[in-house]
């Protein structure tokens, strides 16, 4: 029923809200994030059960210690590091720490049910979005995983670069050697 | 045409396509509906119970010793000046429980926190005076250029007044939400309730006021009323105190004329005649009961003090007539109650718990 007046706020002032106590706010939150939080998780460990329990505790967690934690101006982008960070901590107990990174290396592959539903492509048009699929799976998975973050989750270098680890200027160079390297290997072999 | 076009796109080629993956993940993975949001509210719950049985055990270690002691000592009958005692520590504690529920104020320009003793005040160009709970009084002004959304939210325990930038009054109860803007479009006028409000209403022929409730929808030419619609009681009433008022709600509309109530009871609206200062005493910080099942009488003390009260289920059977002064605290309240009818006080963590003896 009140839904309705959260979808018209901003991220910050529905966090706010959220850790003013409001717990329809989380639940709201909870229902928008959910999908985009499971899809990430996945690329990073393909493990429904692991990124699913997971999520729920991060859930957990937001709402018992909603007093503690603070403001965002944009929700996904926290929950995405939160989510990140949550695996580390799990995989950790039960992995070599050494290997963590690439245990959780991103990998951007995009199944074919994706390709099948533009109704309206013609060959050309299918091949070449094939192709550059391809193309980026093929990067290394920091690059595999800011062209996702960047283009499918919608976030601004300051919140990639939170996520990555990395600051403002080494994300904008990241994202434009892995645009410039698409481009390049995109053109050079055209048939 | 098409392939031209695409080709200017493939400077970002990645952002086409990743463009349509952000559409295709969110169907793909919100169909799995496996994990609701009640699964984590369970887990949360489980977790919570933990916790907060070890938080009451600290705090309450002192107050539960010097109740045992007189529970032993009684056989189970608590002295009255004991219970009242033990009631004011509890009534304390819940305070300091519920101390950072206090009168919130979300905007779009952002989050307030309000003083119990404030009232908020709208100019006709919506900016806002109001005092914070230090004291300090504050003003802020109304500077964007479309209508900004308020959402008032009144805990239990507390009441607040706020008057609207058209000159409409309203004194809300405890555990309320009100939805309003800082200033009225022209030509109409709505705000949102979700609990208890007692409107004043400023009278505008050319742009009349509605209220919308989660079941009713009231519409207003200039007057004054009560709303009660908890989400959480059975009962959702508008009791009108003057002037004229169009109420819609459970598929039934009615004009009310001063000291009639329309009232939502099991889905099927009425209108009764009744006397309405006592639907609005509690504007006074009174509340008047007529044959009023102990339960509800209760139910309403809970809210309006914000402590939890359980009673046990053949307190429904009894009734109670007259009137309480609400400027007491629960406290002095209760020793009246208990000086009425026969009933036997515990405290429980925060809560009270009543029997009848």
């Amino acid at each position: 029923m009140m839904y309705g007046y959260y979808s018209e706020m901003s991220d910050s002032e529905l966090w706010s809200l959220f850790l003013s106590g409001d717990k329809k706010a989380l639940s709201y939150i909870y229902k928008n994030q959910y999908h985009q939080l499971l899809s990430y998780g996945i690329k990073l460990y393909p493990d429904y059960e692991v990124v699913r329990d997971c999520i729920q505790d991060l859930f957990v967690k937001l709402y018992l210690n909603h007093k503690k934690l603070s403001p965002t101006l944009n929700i996904n982008a926290y929950l995405l590091r939160s989510l990140k960070n949550r695996l580390y901590d799990v995989l950790s107990d039960k992995k070599d720490i050494s290997s963590l990174d690439e245990t959780l290396a991103f990998d951007f592959t995009i199944d074919e049910e994706f390709f099948l539903q533009f109704p309206d492509n013609d060959d050309i048009d299918l091949q070449k979005k094939k192709k550059l699929h391809e193309i980026i799976h093929m990067l290394p998975s920091r690059q595999q995983e800011i062209l996702y973050l960047r283009f499918v989750r919608e976030l601004d270098y300051v919140e990639i670069g939170e996520i990555l680890g990395i600051n403002y200027q080494s994300a904008k160079n990241l994202l434009s050697r892995s645009l410039a390297k698409i481009r390049k290997v995109f053109f050079s072999d055209k048939k | 045409m098409l392939l031209k076009k695409y080709k200017k796109d493939l400077d970002f080629p990645s952002q086409r396509l990743l463009s349509n993956y952000k559409e295709y993940e969110r169907v793909k993975y919100s169909s799995g509906k496996k994990d609701t949001w009640e699964g984590i509210m369970s887990e949360i719950d489980k977790q919570n119970k933990s916790r907060y049985k070890r938080i009451v055990f600290y705090c309450s270690s002192a107050a539960a010793v010097l109740l045992v002691i007189l529970l032993g000592l009684n056989n189970y009958f608590v002295k009255r000046d004991a219970i009242i005692e033990s009631i004011s520590e509890s009534v304390g504690k819940a305070s300091s429980f519920q101390n950072s529920e206090g009168i919130l104020l979300v905007t779009s320009q952002g989050c307030l926190n309000i003083s119990e003793k404030s009232d908020i005040y709208y100019d006709p160009e919506g900016n806002m005076m109001f005092s914070r709970d230090n004291g300090q009084l504050e003003y802020l002004e109304n500077n964007s250029n479309y209508p900004v959304r308020n959402e008032l939210t009144v805990p239990r325990g507390k009441r607040a007044k706020v008057t609207l930038s058209d000159g409409t009054t309203l004194q809300i109860n405890s555990e309320t939400t009100v939805i309003y803007p800082s200033v009225f479009d022209k030509g109409k006028r709505e705000i949102y309730v979700d609990g208890e409000v007692f409107l004043n209403v400023t009278p505008d022929i050319s742009s009349p006021f509605f209220v919308q409730t989660e079941r009713m929808r009231i519409k207003v030419l200039g007057t004054s009323f009560n709303v009660s619609s908890y989400a959480s009681d059975e009962e959702k009433s508008v009791v009108l105190v003057s002037g004229k008022v169009e109420v819609n709600g459970a598929n039934k509309q009615a004009c009310l004329l001063p000291d009639q109530m329309f009232l939502i009871k099991d889905s099927t609206a009425s209108k009764l005649n009744v006397k309405a200062s006592d639907y609005v005493s509690w504007t006074q910080n009174m509340i008047v009961f007529h044959r009023e099942p102990l339960n509800k009488v209760f139910h309403k003390l809970s809210r309006y003090y914000g402590i939890d009260i359980s009673c046990s289920s053949n307190m429904a059977q009894h009734t109670m007539s007259g009137k309480l002064d609400l400027k007491e605290d629960l406290k002095e309240v209760m020793e009246i109650i208990s000086e009425m009818i026969p009933v036997r006080i515990t405290v429980e963590d925060d809560k009270l718990i009543i029997e009848l003896v």
